[in-house]
């Protein structure tokens, strides 16, 4: 009897396929991480491995890379890497990590049958490529400086741009600088993504502390250039003194590291990140709940081309969720899913059930910042690019019943007054619903201050 | 390497360049794009020009600035296929991060030809295809459906249609070209980034010292010779000499060093490019003022603009 495991974190896929496979004769063992998937596959040698693109710990693209390099597996194994996104970009990716075959979720009969079949056939040649040096262990977390004055939790937008700096003066009310958002709470100064907006953040933290050294957490969604492109001018990562510490998932590629480091390389920047004087660690997430000094982090994985990750802060002063780059699914898997067909229920029942873990992730945030870079007329020709149109991502946060939503991520083509009107849309959405969210366009520059919750 | 672009092959027959040329600035600002009302008035996109002969549509550098040149170019063509060359001095990120944005590279009746030096096809090609696609931008290259082609440019001199174009390399980091075209109504020399050796062969106070400018400029008779009589010189003049004292060997020059160098050449214009990420519109303007002061101090008949997004320059038929 041939062997299959399945490696996702979403508990009903997962029994949902097991259930299939096993009427179709497999055995079938399953791992809710990509760590646990690396040694059940090891340990069983499984004819067919089905892994999630975004499994946590080791994700569907890494497994994938680590296995072909590991003599022991059946020489006829199938890695298949399954994604409820489908991007064009993270379907080659998996190809060339070596997967057999890519599915887009849900995965429903015709999937299963393809499944039989290529397993059948068996799969690439393993191991495919020599194994990799041994990894080196993350360095230890640097101790944090202090600096950050007591107050009540703060939020400020330095960058609000999707896709690409939009200098002008038709962007000059809300910012043309891409994203970059202050978090100052509980002593912690904390930074979400290092678009261009990281310069000016800079600066002001030059002007405000005068050198004194400083201790700093960036929390980088994904490695997209609009959340990394910054990093080269922070004036703060030249300054001896100061500690930095950058965090993020390791994402489809060679690791966050090389991701942020070889932007700044020849050919591309004349200063090396090993020439930066500052402190700077740059550490890999796994688990998806940690603490910045008080501050409780939690993260969850979007609906975003490679590995895009969303941030939650619970801070003393209320939640602050970042969502810096979604497409929320329902409207997504309606469209991709060939709505005309008879699988259509399974699709939304999927993206359904997606989105309200999303909505659990986020509920009652006192802030929420989400990419909104559509109105829905747009929205209509840009399905499956990624990002959201306003219409969706209020009814996320009204079923979330978050209280203050910043529209995020505006498009590079959309003006000071498109973006406006489309606040004021999303304005008049919540009060049709008769809903008392607030909803607002993120502005460069704008500060919230969180009123502290009573004890 | 990602892409196997197609070995460079002109499509269609040259088009002799009738009457005068014109360019326009798209992106004017150094190192990184710096949105923001402080820098609405000269811009704030990072490095890009579009030059006209003719028919001809030379864009001299892809960064952000060439996002709105590709809306516009567009608009105008309505559909219909067209040809563009970029022209590419280096790959640092402030002179490609646009070209992903640049809309007609999408449209399959385009034709984009990418132009760099002898030896940089593939650093083009890397440079080029390694900034899209994972993990750092959510489209691959090979989704370009333009005929999309990498061309080599083996000698100082070659043609763009019918356009000659000559190349120089310059003082800064890695390797850098200047590039001049010749058009009816003169020529143009393009040099974004590029130091004037004068300071940085004579750190410190010693510059101020040196006794005459032709030992001032010794390093750059090279380049001095490229851009003579130029009607139009485009050059990097990031900083105000105060600055360039503290930024000796960053391969930019400050605009005092740019006017001296643009009269010894006996250039027609000059436009003070590359302007500093930190430089507001006013400082900007502070140095426009003061190089024109230097101008008039040396009786030159020089013009002297500092380069600002969208302002258009005619080159009359001579």
């Amino acid at each position: 009897m041939k062997t299959a495991l399945l490696i996702d974190e979403d508990r009903v896929a997962r029994e949902s396929l097991a259930h299939r496979l096993r009427q179709a004769g497999l055995a079938v063992i399953q791992a809710d991480d990509g760590e646990k998937g690396r040694e059940l596959a090891l340990t069983h040698k499984p004819e067919l491995i089905v892994c999630d693109q975004l499994a946590p710990r080791c994700n569907g693209l890494q497994l994938c890379r680590f296995l072909r390099t590991q003599p022991g597996l059946n020489s006829r194994a199938v890695f298949v890497v399954a994604t409820s996104g489908g991007y064009g970009v993270d379907r080659q990716g998996a190809m060339e990590a070596g997967a057999d075959e890519y599915l887009v979720k849900p995965i429903l009969e015709a999937d299963v049958a393809r499944l039989l079949e290529i397993s059948h056939d068996g799969g690439n040649p393993w191991p495919a490529s020599p194994a990799p040096p041994a990894g080196k262990k993350a360095p230890p977390t640097a101790p944090a400086a202090a600096g950050i004055p007591a107050g009540p939790p703060s939020v400020r937008f330095w960058g609000v741009r999707g896709s690409l700096p939009t200098p002008g003066p038709s962007t000059v009310r809300y910012g043309g600088n891409t994203a970059c958002v202050e978090v100052r709470a509980d002593g912690q100064l904390i930074i979400l993504d290092a678009g261009t907006g990281l310069r000016g953040l800079g600066l002001s933290l030059a002007a405000e502390f005068k050198g004194a050294p400083l201790g700093m957490t960036l929390l980088i969604s994904h490695t997209h250039w609009d959340h990394i492109q910054g990093l080269p001018f922070f004036d703060a990562a030249y300054n001896p003194a100061n500690h930095l510490r950058i965090l993020g998932y390791e994402g489809t590629q060679a690791g966050l590291r090389a991701a942020l480091t070889s932007q700044m390389e020849s050919p591309y920047f004349p200063v090396g990140f090993q020439q930066l004087p500052g402190h700077i660690t740059i550490e890999e997430l796994k688990d998806s709940s940690f603490f910045i000094g008080p501050v409780e982090v939690k993260t969850m994985f979007l609906n975003h081309p490679g590995v895009c990750v969303g941030y939650r802060l619970n801070t003393s002063g209320g939640a602050i969720a970042y969502l810096p780059d979604n497409e929320p699914y329902q409207r997504y898997k309606f469209h991709t899913g060939q709505p005309e067909s008879a699988d259509s229920a399974e699709f939304l029942r999927y993206a359904r059930r997606m989105d309200a873990r999303l909505a659990e992730f986020i509920h009652g945030a006192d802030v929420l910042i989400s990419d909104s870079q559509y109105d829905l007329n747009e929205y209509q020709t840009r399905v499956g690019w990624g990002h959201g149109c306003v219409d969706d991502v209020v009814a996320l946060a009204v079923q979330a019943e978050v209280k203050r939503l910043f529209l995020f991520h505006h498009d590079p083509s959309h003006d000071d007054e498109k973006i406006t009107r489309m606040a004021e849309w999303g304005r008049a959405f919540v009060a049709a619903l008769h809903e008392s969210l607030q909803v607002e366009a993120a502005r460069e520059g704008l500060q919230i201050v969180l009123e502290p919750l009573p004890q | 390497m990602k892409t196997g672009l197609a070995p460079y092959r002109h499509s269609g027959a040259p088009v002799a360049p009738a009457g005068g040329a014109w360019l326009r600035f798209w992106g004017v600002r150094g190192s990184i794009p710096t949105p923001g009302p402080e820098t609405a008035g000269y811009g704030g996109n990072t490095t890009c020009v579009e030059v006209r002969v003719g028919s001809e549509i030379i864009i001299l550098d892809s960064g952000s600035g060439i996002r709105p040149l590709g809306r516009a170019l567009a608009e105008e063509f309505k559909g219909q296929p067209m040809r563009v060359s970029v022209l590419i001095t280096h790959t640092h990120w402030d002179h490609i991060q646009g070209f992903p944005f640049f809309i007609p590279a999408y449209e399959a009746k385009n034709e984009v030809v990418l132009v760099g030096f002898k030896g940089a096809r593939r650093d083009l090609q890397e440079a080029f295809s390694n900034q899209m696609g994972s993990p750092y931008f959510p489209i691959s290259m090979e989704q370009m459906r333009c005929r999309l082609t990498i061309r080599e440019i083996t000698g100082p001199g070659f043609k763009i249609g019918a356009v000659p174009v000559r190349a120089q390399f310059v003082n800064h980091p890695g390797k850098c070209a200047g590039y001049r075209l010749s058009t009816p109504g003169g020529d143009i020399s393009f040099l974004p980034d590029a130091e004037l050796r004068r300071r940085t062969a004579t750190p410190g106070e010693a510059a101020a010292a040196l006794d005459t400018e032709h030992r001032k400029f010794a390093g750059d008779l090279k380049v001095l010779e490229f851009i003579r009589d130029s009607e139009v010189l485009i050059l990097d003049s990031q900083y105000n000499p105060e600055e360039h004292r503290t930024h000796l060997g960053w391969g930019h020059s400050c605009a005092d060093d740019s006017v001296v160098f643009a009269i010894k050449a006996n250039v027609k214009r000059l436009f003070l490019f590359h302007h500093d990420p930190d430089h507001d519109d006013e400082e900007v303007s502070r140095m426009l003022a003061r190089a024109r002061q230097e101008a008039a101090r040396r009786n030159s008949p020089l013009v002297i603009e500092a380069a600002r997004e969208g302002l258009k320059v005619e080159l009359a038929k001579k």
